[in-house]
């Protein structure tokens, strides 16, 4: 459902709740597509539990029957299903295979790393990507405008690890100016943060640019040029808002992708955090530890877009303000 | 007025003799539209070489990717060893070339997979409408909300690990994007006017379909396609940087970067070049497909 | 009306165009768009420049604004403003031209707003970016501007946003805007165009009275010789970039000199020029029986309790300004959209309830000519794909049968025999409603349904439609039902009419009936609303005559 029609049937509260309404739907589906292609596809998750584990030679029956028990795996699908969701509601998503440890404390203890880095790169992006975008529409000189433009198409396409070992390369080893790895301090948070900034901060820039092109070539800029108004004025007055607002909707599937793109920053720079935890569960096959990092990052994305929804018609005034508008109506006046 | 408007105000240049322009005139066109756009000619050539690696690697080098010469390793990039040499003495431009086969199979792999399972949802969605299109799009909309890397690594988790594997993983995570292009595609040509003007003439919904709906909304899925290109070489490359790719002699193009990680103070052409190859493959795929976009859009 | 006084040579003029060449950057060169203009316009003068989709009148107006599109360069030529040059002139000095001394008047209200700041904000900056005010005395002023304007209850009409007005209150508050530095004069782009003729008339007595009472000057763009033979002192006719006549509106448009002129107001609709066939008493059993339609939406009543019938050979003429359900009742007798109530009857049979084969085989009977010839063909279809589409579709004749009978039609829509192999895409906009008509009469049916089948068009090639389909009418004994807002098309060719205003029929009868006694206020509205044929008189009045009367047209 758009924006606006979930808000022409109810009022700012109503377009919230229903938000958040669909926010825990995404939450569910998200939880249960993971444990269908987790659980359910053909591979035996047993197996892969205890090959993970141990060598996959001479596996211990009873390890396999108490793996069995623990998840249900005797029970019919539909139970085993029920008993995962109603843990899983509980924030119980269950033990890692080769640690043994509830699969919320490894989150909660990798998380906040994360979330610094994430934010920093997620401001890093804004600044750069967006300030990149108001340059290269602002400035009148064409090859400064032709190459600020063909910035972003690069930034989306180099490989974040590539990047990320550039720059290891050149500012840790060479210029020695940042720790190359671990998780001390500030320092050690540059240049992850930059690295995934880059991507991040590319498609900003690119989605920033092309409204603010497009907000030059409207009308309403036109009558604003009309008035006598200066270039930076209308630039900042009228264009920037206008463009910014289709940057806030793609806000919620940045985050999370930063979240993935954290996976790779993270094993490249040797931090611990989420993505860490990703590569090492993956790697040792942790089922229940992936399938709580995939709820993690539907929670994200369904938490960051409640903040965009409830900022959204701040910023955009068609949205909302509906008994202003049906006074409007009614006092229409032939003009 | 808005500038297009305006344009409309210049006289269209009509030929008097109203047929098409003659061919030696379209083809000189063609060459200085390309002349005028050099990034895309060299785009075209940098995805042509690296196609050719992938077909004929042998074409390209007289190296043998797996065995080395342990006298030379970890030599510097020169006359004899473009791209330098590993910690076995093995040439490094030789395994670029032969992991060009493997990085862009499970780059053609992904892209198959997101195209034809996400075109054909997104056609039945589009083309049925009603509860089963607003089903099938929550789905969609719950897929697009799990980040493309994270669901491709719960995949590969649940698959295992290899070549194919992360192929179809990355594809999976794509399926979604697809879909829900193609269905907005096929809802815009179900409104245009002159597919109504068909319904006014008599045409049966199936033929509609045929001559009217999919002509117009391939072509945006296939716009999609070359830019899923792009973006799957990026996805496979950093999961096989990750490891969860061929296990190690093979040279996958993100698991010679990998490799590296380990001499990249003292011999940083094993990430550098490898990962160039990556950028420029990417960087030269997503160019294209935003010429074909121009192209397709001004067709209309 | 009282135009103002012009033809006053002796008096300096205000703007100065001479030679103005503007050409337009694209793939194959450089396109010209104007070609050498010459143009004046004296203090307190209005002149109209007029002229057809191409004509460069558009972008003239742009180039004296300084607001071309970045494709576009000024090849030659002086534009000088009050004595200034202003061609060469940089952005900045530019500015402190734009707003103060030279006002603009957009052609569409409802995209030249900002839809995020409000109305006030969008007023009071043009005074602060010219220094006439201070932040606080802006916001003060503004409401002023407002009211100026027209706008009732100013403060909340300030802290409004665009979207809560309607267009016509869009216009005014664009128009306050305009005026709102004293300018010169102002430049406004078909400025009730995207509006419906009741608020056209309404928005354009408020401009005329609002510059009479400052002496401002206005360079008026339209492409509607009634409007500019109502508004004008001057008339500029322009075609493909130059000036083809210029001078007083009263000689331009009652005695033009030269042919192309002569053609556009012969080709011009208006409420007195000779119909295009005379009008006939609708006899014999009616082909389509419409009785108590209506339909609901979610959110409105599309279409309320409309009855109405269409013999053979009659044209029943439905008008109704934008919203006012007419195309939905178009959609509806097509059963496109399902009826929420009432019954339609072709050749006395029920047709409401038609599902499946029966809809289509009602689709030989009942065919659509729709507004926009550029979205409803195929652009990949070939002409003779589209024309033969029908057909095909109910398996009539071979190919080689089919393609004959394509290219007798053709033929017989005037267009050349070689557009058989063309695609629609490389067609004009007129050949291509050719096509589109074409493709209806392939199965012969009894009813056309014409949905503004005009209104995209040039005046001159709009007449030239309307008569093929009067031909075609009386060749083949259709039942048309026309659907349209201007009253001057649709008293050209119907027999009958319709006037639909919020989803109900408000009065219908015999056109020159309705014409001439129109029963219902509204009816009445909107024939005073038709442009060309101030000041107030006689309907039948010739508009030349007129024009021929007014006073102080020349001095």
């Amino acid at each position: 459902m758009s924006r606006r029609s979930a808000l022409a049937n109810g009022g700012y509260g109503r377009y919230l709740a229903r938000r958040a309404v669909q926010g825990v739907f995404v939450l569910w589906a998200a939880f249960t597509l993971s444990f269908v292609v987790l659980y359910l596809m053909p591979s035996d998750p047993v197996s892969i539990m205890l090959n993970a584990t141990g060598d996959g030679v001479g596996v211990d029956p009873a390890a396999v029957a108490a793996l069995r028990a623990e998840h249900h795996l005797d029970s019919p699908l539909v139970v085993q299903y029920l008993f995962a969701l109603g843990d899983a509601v509980r924030g119980d998503f269950g033990t890692s295979i080769p640690t043994g440890e509830p699969v919320s404390r490894l989150i909660a203890e990798a998380l906040p790393q994360t979330l610094q880095l994430t934010a920093l790169s997620f401001v890093l992006a804004v600044v750069f990507g967006g300030g990149l975008a108001l340059l290269s529409t602002s400035t009148g000189w064409r090859p400064l405008r032709q190459a600020l433009l063909s910035l972003p198409p690069l930034g989306v396409s180099v490989p974040t690890f590539w990047v990320g070992l550039i720059l290891l390369q050149v500012f840790s080893f060479r210029a020695q100016l940042f720790p190359a790895t671990g998780n001390a301090g500030f320092p050690a948070l540059v240049l992850p943060a930059i690295t995934l900034a880059v991507p991040t901060g590319a498609v900003f820039a690119q989605v920033l640019a092309k409204n603010l092109a497009a907000a030059w070539r409207s009308p309403y800029v036109e009558t604003a040029r009309a008035k006598g108004l200066g270039r930076t004025r209308i630039q900042l007055r009228h264009a920037l808002r206008n463009g910014s607002i289709p940057v806030l909707t793609i806000i919620g599937i940045t985050v999370g992708q930063m979240l993935a793109g954290a996976v790779v920053v993270e094993t490249v720079f040797s931090r611990n955090g989420i993505g860490r935890l990703t590569e090492e569960s993956v790697a040792a096959q942790d089922i229940p530890v992936i399938q709580g990092l995939v709820v993690l990052s539907a929670l994200v994305f369904v938490l960051v877009n409640l903040v965009v929804d409830a900022i959204y018609p701040l910023v955009d005034p068609r949205i909302g303000r509906l008994e202003r508008r049906r006074v409007a109506r009614t006092e229409e006046v032939p003009a | 007025m808005t500038a297009v408007e305006m344009l409309r105000e210049v006289p269209v240049a009509v030929d008097p003799r109203g047929g098409a322009p003659r061919r030696p005139a379209r083809w000189r066109e063609v060459l200085g539209a390309a002349l005028r756009r050099p990034g895309l000619v060299l785009s075209v050539l940098v995805l042509l070489l690296v196609l050719g690696w992938a077909f004929a690697p042998s074409w390209f080098t007289s190296g043998d990717p797996y065995t080395g010469v342990p006298r030379d390793k970890l030599t510097p990039p020169g006359a004899q060893y473009w791209f330098g040499t590993d910690h076995l003495g093995r040439d490094l431009y030789t395994r670029v070339v032969y992991g060009a086969s493997l990085s862009l199979k499970a780059t053609a792999i992904a892209v198959a997979v997101g195209f034809v399972v996400g075109t054909l949802v997104g056609l039945v969605s589009g083309f049925v409408g009603g509860r089963f299109d607003g089903v099938v799009m929550r789905l969609v909309d719950v897929l697009l909300s799990i980040p493309g890397l994270l669901l491709s690594l719960a995949v590969v988790t649940a698959l295992g690990f290899g070549t194919v594997n992360v192929a179809i993983a990355v594809g999976v995570a794509s399926v979604a994007s697809f879909a829900r292009v193609m269905r907005a595609d096929v809802f815009r040509a179900r409104t245009e006017v002159f597919v109504e003007a068909a319904t006014v003439s008599g045409v049966g919904r199936a033929e509609i379909l045929v001559r009217h709906v999919l002509p117009h909304a391939l072509g945006s899925v296939l716009v999609l396609a070359a830019l899923e290109f792009g973006g799957a070489i990026l996805a496979v490359s950093a999961l096989s940087f990750l490891g969860f790719g061929a296990p190690p002699p093979e040279p996958e193009w993100g698991a010679l970067v990998s490799e590296g990680r380990n001499y990249l103070a003292s011999a940083w052409w094993l990430t550098t070049l490898p990962g160039f190859v990556v950028a420029a493959s990417v960087l030269a795929a997503n160019r294209i497909s935003r010429a074909l976009d121009r192209d397709g859009g001004d067709r209309w | 009306m009282s135009k103002r006084v012009s033809g006053r040579s002796a008096q300096r003029a205000l703007v100065e165009i001479s030679g103005l060449q503007v050409g337009y950057a694209t793939r194959s060169g450089v396109v010209g768009a104007v070609e050498g203009v010459d143009l004046t316009v004296a203090p307190g003068e209005v002149v109209a420049l007029v002229g057809e989709s191409g004509s460069g009148k558009s972008t003239t107006a742009h180039a004296v604004i300084g607001l071309l599109p970045g494709s576009a360069r000024i090849g030659a030529g002086s534009i000088r403003f009050a004595g200034q040059e202003l061609v060469g002139l940089r952005e900045k000095e530019l500015d402190a031209v734009r707003g103060r001394r030279i006002g603009f008047v957009p052609q569409d209200p409802g995209v030249s707003l900002n839809p995020v700041k409000r109305i006030g904000e969008q007023v009071a900056e043009t005074l602060r970016a010219h220094g006439l005010a201070t932040r606080a005395e802006a916001a003060e002023e503004a409401l002023r501007v407002l009211e100026r304007a027209g706008l009732p209850d100013p403060e909340l009409r300030a802290r409004q946003y665009p979207h809560e007005l309607s267009g016509g209150m869009k216009q005014r508050v664009l128009i306050g805007i305009a005026l709102s530095c004293g300018p010169e004069l102002v430049i406004a782009d078909e400025p009730t165009s995207a509006l419906d003729v009741t608020v056209q008339r309404r928005i354009l007595d408020h401009l005329e009275e609002r510059t009479r009472t400052t002496g401002t000057a206005v360079l008026l763009i339209t492409h509607d010789l009634a409007v500019a033979a109502d508004r004008a002192d001057r008339v500029v006719v322009l075609r493909h970039g130059r000036v083809v006549e210029q001078g007083p509106a009263a000689q331009v448009l009652v005695d033009p000199r030269e042919e192309y002129t002569k053609t556009l107001i012969a080709a011009a609709p208006t409420l007195t020029s000779p119909r295009l066939r005379p009008e006939r008493e609708p006899v014999g059993e009616p082909v389509l029986q419409v009785d108590g339609l209506r339909k609901q939406f979610p959110e409105t009543l599309a279409v309320d309790d409309v009855s109405f019938a269409v013999r053979p050979g009659e044209t029943y003429g439905l008008i109704g300004e934008s919203g006012s359900g007419k195309s939905t009742v178009a959609r509806l007798v097509l059963r496109l959209e399902d009826l929420t109530a009432g019954r339609i009857a072709v050749r006395g049979a029920d047709v409401t309830g038609l599902r499946g084969r029966a809809l289509r085989e009602l689709r030989r009977r009942v065919q659509l000519v729709y507004q926009n010839p550029y979205s409803s063909l195929d652009p990949r279809f070939t002409v003779e794909q589209a024309v033969a589409q029908p057909a095909k579709a109910f398996g009539m004749g071979d190919k080689a049968s089919r393609r004959r009978q394509v290219a007798e039609l053709l033929d017989r829509v005037a267009l050349p025999a070689d557009t058989i192999d063309r695609r629609a895409g490389e067609l004009s906009g007129g050949q291509r409603q050719r096509v589109a008509i074409a493709r209806a009469l392939i199965l012969e049916p009894e009813i056309v349904v014409l949905d503004e089948p005009v209104s995209a068009l040039d005046v001159s090639v709009q007449d030239q439609i309307l008569r093929l389909l009067v031909d075609l009418q009386t060749e083949r004994g259709l039942a048309y039902l026309f659907i349209s807002h201007d009253f001057a098309v649709v008293r050209q060719i119907a027999d009958t009419v319709g006037v639909l205003r919020a989803g109900r029929l408000v009065e219908q009868g015999p056109a020159e009936r309705v014409l001439h006694r129109p029963e219902h206020p509204f009816t009445r509205e909107l024939l005073d609303a038709v442009p060309g044929r101030r000041p107030e008189g006689d309907l039948t009045a010739d508009v030349t005559a007129d024009l021929a009367e007014s006073p102080g047209v020349v001095s």
